[in-house]
Order: structure tokens, then C-alpha cells, then sequence
């Protein structure tokens, strides 16, 4: 017998709500400022998962 | 420093390019996880703006479901996107990048809900604690659909929220269960109990309801 219950769950997922417009610009600036902060956080700070890979890597000069 | 200052003065300035990307960019067609790798690569905030595009209406529709007023669901959707922002180098593909964004989502959300002290020490000492100990019963997904979505709405807000979130991301946005286990770092065994208790509760707070 086919199943053809209707899942609640869907329903209750149907109605999906407007995000506010001014909410975009106010996350933008947000992700603006941590990307900053992480850049500056990069400068004083050592990648050392970095710093190991690159001990690594062999590269070729002449080509 | 010069680079610093270049970055800062595009942050500044980073309001006026915006609709450079706006209609009809070619990163607008690009998938969620393409987009993320660019993201990623070049560190690039306003493509982050296309991801935002494509989950605001969503990803503020979940948090409004745990949030009291509207202004709390707004606070808590910001919330959301700077941290999807920030670990955004953690995305390893092993899930759909939207189930991703709705676990982050949820999480977020009952840390939120959770962060009341007084209302965690209420819910562990709720009856609840009683069913616990007690064999869970198998609850068919047959008998678990029948639920009217109205009385389902409030019985949701009556079952501790990480259960909810576990339904929610279950049944509303169809993650498997070999996602969940991904997602939440939890054995496939784990994901299996913690839904079943889950639907067990649910069925009985809805039973309960007249």
C-alpha cells in the first residue's frame, strides 16, 4: 500500500519568513570586521601548520 | 602595513562595490560549495554576500522558531552568518553544504536557548527525567506524521531544544542519518537512540495535549 501521509514537519516549514532588509548590510559590516581582525590576528601570529609544510616543500628554481 | 591599510580602506569603501556583484555576476551561478572554496581561497566578504542571499530567509525562519520577538531572531540570524563566517575554512564537504548551515544554525540557536541558567536547571529537573530510564518504544514514522502541524508547532516548544533540532534537521530538511553523524560527530548507533527518544517524547507531549 502506497504511503501518502503528509509529513507535519513540512508543513510547519512551508512558511518561510522575510529576512529584514536592513539585516545585510548589518552582517556584511560584522563579517567585514572579523575578516579584518583575522587578518590582523595573522600578522602577530604563527601558522606554524604552515610554517611545517613549507619546510617540506621542494621547489625547483630553474623552472 | 601598506596591504593592511589597502585591506582597510576596501572594508571602508566595501558598501559602494556591493553592486558590482549584484544581478547578473558570474559567481551568482556557481554552487554553495564552489562559492565557499573562493570564498575561502581569496577571502573575498562580498561573495560571502551571495551565500548570504541564498540562506537569510531561511536561516532567520529557523531562528524566529526559537527566538521570543522578532528583534531576538534578528540578533540571533547575525549571529548565525558571522559565525558561518568564521568557520567557513571548516567546511570539508563531507555533508551538503546547506545541512551545514541549518546544523550551525540549530546549534547556535540552542546554546542561545540553553544559555539560561534557570531554565536549564528547570528542564533537568522536569519529568522528563522519569521516561528517561524507561525502554524506549519504537515510534513509526507512520504514526509520527499523522501529528496535526499546529498542535506539532506547540509541542515543539514544549520538548528540550535539542531534540527539536535533531526532528527539525531530520524531518523538515531531510538530513540522513549518515549526515547527522557528520555533522554532530556522534556514532550512527547515538544519531538512531537520540532520534528515537526523541520521537518517543514528542509523540508522548503531543498525546498529552488535549
Amino acid at each position: 500500500m502506497a504511503e501518502n501521509v503528509q509529513n507535519p514537519f513540512k508543513d510547519l516549514g512551508k512558511r518561510i519568513m522575510e529576512a529584514p532588509p536592513n539585516l545585510k548590510k548589518k552582517v556584511m559590516q560584522d563579517v567585514a570586521a572579523a575578516k579584518l581582525f583575522m587578518d590582523l590576528a595573522s600578522l602577530y601570529t604563527l601558522n606554524t601548520k604552515e610554517l611545517i609544510a613549507s619546510l617540506f616543500k621542494t621547489r625547483k628554481k630553474d623552472q | 602595513m601598506v596591504t593592511i591599510l589597502r585591506k582597510l580602506f576596501l572594508v571602508v569603501i566595501g558598501d559602494r562595490n556591493k553592486s558590482a556583484l549584484d544581478k547578473d555576476h558570474p559567481y551568482r551561478e556557481l554552487s554553495d560549495e564552489e562559492l565557499v572554496e573562493k570564498i575561502v581561497a581569496t577571502n573575498n566578504t562580498l561573495l560571502f554576500g551571495i551565500i548570504y542571499d541564498r540562506y537569510a530567509d531561511r536561516v532567520y525562519t529557523k531562528c524566529s522558531g526559537f527566538a521570543q520577538s522578532e528583534d531576538e531572531a534578528e540578533d540571533l540570524t547575525q549571529d548565525v552568518f558571522l559565525t558561518i563566517y568564521i568557520k567557513l575554512g571548516g567546511f570539508r564537504g563531507i555533508s551538503k553544504f546547506s545541512s551545514w548551515v541549518y546544523s550551525i544554525t540549530y546549534n547556535f540557536c540552542v546554546n542561545y536557548v540553553t544559555r539560561n541558567k534557570g531554565r536549564k536547571i528547570s528542564e533537568q529537573s522536569e519529568k522528563f527525567d522519569a521516561t528517561e530510564h524507561q525502554l524506549v518504544g519504537e515510534v513509526e514514522d507512520r504514526s509520527f506524521f499523522h501529528m496535526r502541524s499546529d498542535k506539532l508547532k506547540s509541542v515543539l516548544e514544549q520538548i528540550p531544544p535539542e531534540d527539536k533540532t535533531l526532528l527539525l534537521l531530520k524531518y523538515q530538511d531531510d538530513i540522513s542519518v549518515k549526515e547527522l553523524c557528520a555533522l554532530l560527530d556522534l556514532g550512527e548507533s547515538a544519531v538512531k537512540m537520540r532520534l528515537k527518544r526523541a520521537k518517543a517524547k514528542t509523540l508522548a507531549t503531543y498525546n498529552a495535549i488535549p
